[in-house]
């Protein structure tokens, strides 16, 4: 019988929980903030400031065209003086890897790196899509 | 006197998000539908933590003003809505200094299993008698208790987002919550007794 009270009580306190109703807005009350807002000084958007992505960025697409450029070349067989053999560089420190395991490597690398991308990309339109729309 | 409607945004979650870039490149009239979508539930919560119409109305009115000012800083990545109820929380907090310390002095070492889901849960039919009683009940809980209740409750924020909301840990306001409610079935069981 306790048992049945208990739980009768918890749902009655949750249904009124749940019904708790919203008390009326003083009248007015949006025109009082939008008058307030407008008595503050208009500010402009944020000014162009260099952040840590204006840093990495460039890293990441110098490090990204660097092995997509090595990877290329490699897989057509073309040997460039100007270049270091990247390959060759590897192949000498993890002997014990086969060529199939550094290309799945490098793939790996890359796809983190067009991950990497995105997700910077993505991030700088949030945080400053004024600077990359016209409409504005 | 009273509204029932919980509608939280009119729109949809893309319109908000037009809305605050605008209101962040400046439009003011942009501003305006946001504040016009959310006063209810801003001016809400500071009223059922202050108990207090009047200081809750300017609180409401001073956490507006406030997010205009920090719009720039504001990331599209957060939840417009928990941020301006954290802007309102902190406002509390500081006309209330003893509400953080009561919140914070809540245990939340004790087991305590809520669940989380928006699943329909059995709904009990109030007389308006006893539907009075526990509105009362309500606005006599302790202030820390209300400002959780209503977080949960009116606002439909997760134990998570009212975690950020309050700068609390999950534990403290799943206790807080979870005592909240045993005191308000303990009124009910002392109403009915007296009854």
């Amino acid at each position: 019988m306790d048992e049945l009270y208990e739980q009768q009580s918890e749902v009655i306190v949750e249904t009124a929980l749940n019904e708790f109703p919203l008390a009326p807005l003083p009248p007015y009350f949006v025109a009082q903030v939008m008058a307030r807002v407008a008595q503050l000084p208009q500010w402009s958007p944020e000014p162009f400031r260099l952040n840590w992505r204006d840093g990495i960025v460039p890293a990441i697409t110098t490090v990204f065209s660097y092995l997509l450029l090595t990877l290329t070349l490699w897989l057509l067989g073309r040997d460039v003086a100007w270049l270091p053999d990247t390959p060759a560089l590897f192949s000498s420190g993890l002997d014990s890897l086969t060529t199939v395991g550094w290309l799945c490597i490098a793939m790996m690398i890359l796809v983190g790196e067009i991950g990497l991308l995105l997700w910077v990309g993505i991030g700088s339109w949030w945080d400053h899509p004024f600077l990359m729309s016209n409409d504005g | 006197m009273y509204q029932n409607s919980k509608v939280i945004f009119e729109g949809t979650l893309s319109e908000e998000r037009e809305l605050i870039r605008r209101a962040q490149q400046g439009e003011t009239a942009a501003f305006e539908t946001l504040v016009q979508e959310h006063a209810s539930f801003v001016y809400n919560l500071a009223l059922r933590t202050l108990n207090d119409a009047h200081e809750a109305e300017d609180v409401a009115q001073e956490a507006f003003v406030r997010a205009w000012q920090a719009l720039p800083q504001f990331r599209a990545t957060a939840q417009f809505r928990t941020w301006l109820y954290r802007i309102v929380t902190n406002l509390c907090y500081n006309r209330l200094p003893q509400l953080k310390r009561e919140l914070a002095a809540l245990d939340p070492a004790e087991e305590v299993v809520l669940s989380d889901g928006r699943q329909a849960v059995e709904r009990a039919l109030l007389t308006a008698e006893l539907r009075q009683q526990i509105f009362m009940a309500i606005d006599n809980l302790p202030q820390s208790y209300r400002l959780l209740v209503t977080l949960r409750h009116l606002q439909e924020l997760s134990y998570q987002e009212i975690a950020e909301v309050t700068e609390m840990p999950l534990g403290t306001v799943k206790t807080g919550i979870f005592r909240a409610r045993q005191m308000l079935q303990e009124r009910l069981r002392e109403w009915r007794v007296g009854d």
